[in-house]
């Protein structure tokens, strides 16, 4: 199974860097979210997930790291979520590091809030964030 | 800040810069951001009015301003009567809950399936009155048989910068908690 790498793009439409490792199942995202179709730009992250879940069926770490993401992007990422949670319950191990900026109370909540539709245990991280 | 036209994901990119360069040591800037790219993306997908100049853009009005204790987001457009309707009681119920009862509502919204042609998640006003900590206010003003104008207005306390000073924020409803 190929690993898979989005390149961040920053401009009028926001997309945040993919990268996910099959071989390891350390997955990260990081950056913005703010596009037009959000739906297509998140399909092969949930169709390269369905693949490791029936090709690799190894644990996963999930490091996100986003600065924003707009309600559509935040409902395909609840979805996502939902499904790592499904994956969780059929017996594999998944961990969710969520960072966010350390005087940011509205990512830390999108965290809680992501945390509490998926029923994952997600770690909060906060960093210091310099603009 | 006032602005009246087509409405483009470039022009709300060059908007949402301006207004970071402008909050960018402002405890308050991600909130204002946040809430305005919500308002500016639904004149963007909703808006019934399109100029004319070949692009067909969405037109609408927004307006960011500074008030002595808070800051406004306002917005407007032209929408179907019965678009209208849906969004305005949509809106009614969503001022009527409290914090903890929003987010249920928002985990509720995010497990309905969206047509594969929406472009829109249908969480943007709750997003809007979570990120604001206030109702949304919604005018209407019937144009004719067809079409409203609809406005929306976001606002934001400025006190709202002290309490991001602490790490977790607690729920007005439980001040216990904190």
């Amino acid at each position: 199974m190929r690993n898979l790498y989005i390149e961040e793009t920053t401009g009028a439409f926001l997309t945040p860097e993919v990268k996910l490792n099959a071989d390891t199942g350390s997955c990260s995202l990081q950056g913005e979210s703010f596009i037009e179709n959000p739906r297509e730009f998140y399909q092969p992250i949930i169709e390269w997930i369905d693949t490791y879940m029936k090709e690799v069926k190894g644990n996963m770490c999930w490091d996100l790291k986003f600065l924003y993401l707009n309600s559509s992007s935040s409902k395909i990422m609840s979805s996502i979520f939902r499904k790592l949670k499904e994956y969780e319950d059929q017996g594999a191990r998944i961990e969710v590091n969520w960072y966010y900026p350390d005087d940011n109370t509205d990512l830390l909540e999108e965290g809680e809030y992501f945390k509490a539709a998926s029923r994952l245990q997600f770690k909060m991280i906060p960093y210091p964030f310099e603009d | 800040m006032i602005y009246k036209g087509g409405v483009s994901y470039e022009l709300i990119a060059k908007a949402r810069n301006q207004i970071r360069q402008v909050f960018k040591r402002n405890k308050l800037g991600y909130k204002i951001q946040s809430v305005f790219m919500e308002l500016a993306h639904n004149i963007l997908l909703h808006s019934e009015e399109k100029n004319n100049m070949g692009d067909y853009e969405s037109v609408g009005t927004l307006a960011l301003d500074e008030r002595e204790g808070y800051y406004l987001l306002m917005t407007g457009n032209v929408m179907g009567n019965a678009s209208v309707e849906k969004l305005t009681s949509h809106c009614e119920f969503i001022n009527s809950l409290d914090r903890k009862d929003l987010i249920d509502f928002k985990i509720e919204l995010s497990e309905k399936e969206t047509h594969k042609d929406s472009k829109g998640g249908g969480l943007g006003l709750v997003q809007i009155v979570l990120l604001s900590g206030n109702s949304l206010q919604v005018v209407t003003e019937r144009i004719n048989d067809q079409s409203t104008y609809l406005g929306f207005c976001a606002k934001i306390p400025k006190e709202n910068a002290k309490s991001l000073d602490t790490t977790k924020k607690t729920p007005p409803e439980d001040p216990k908690e904190e």
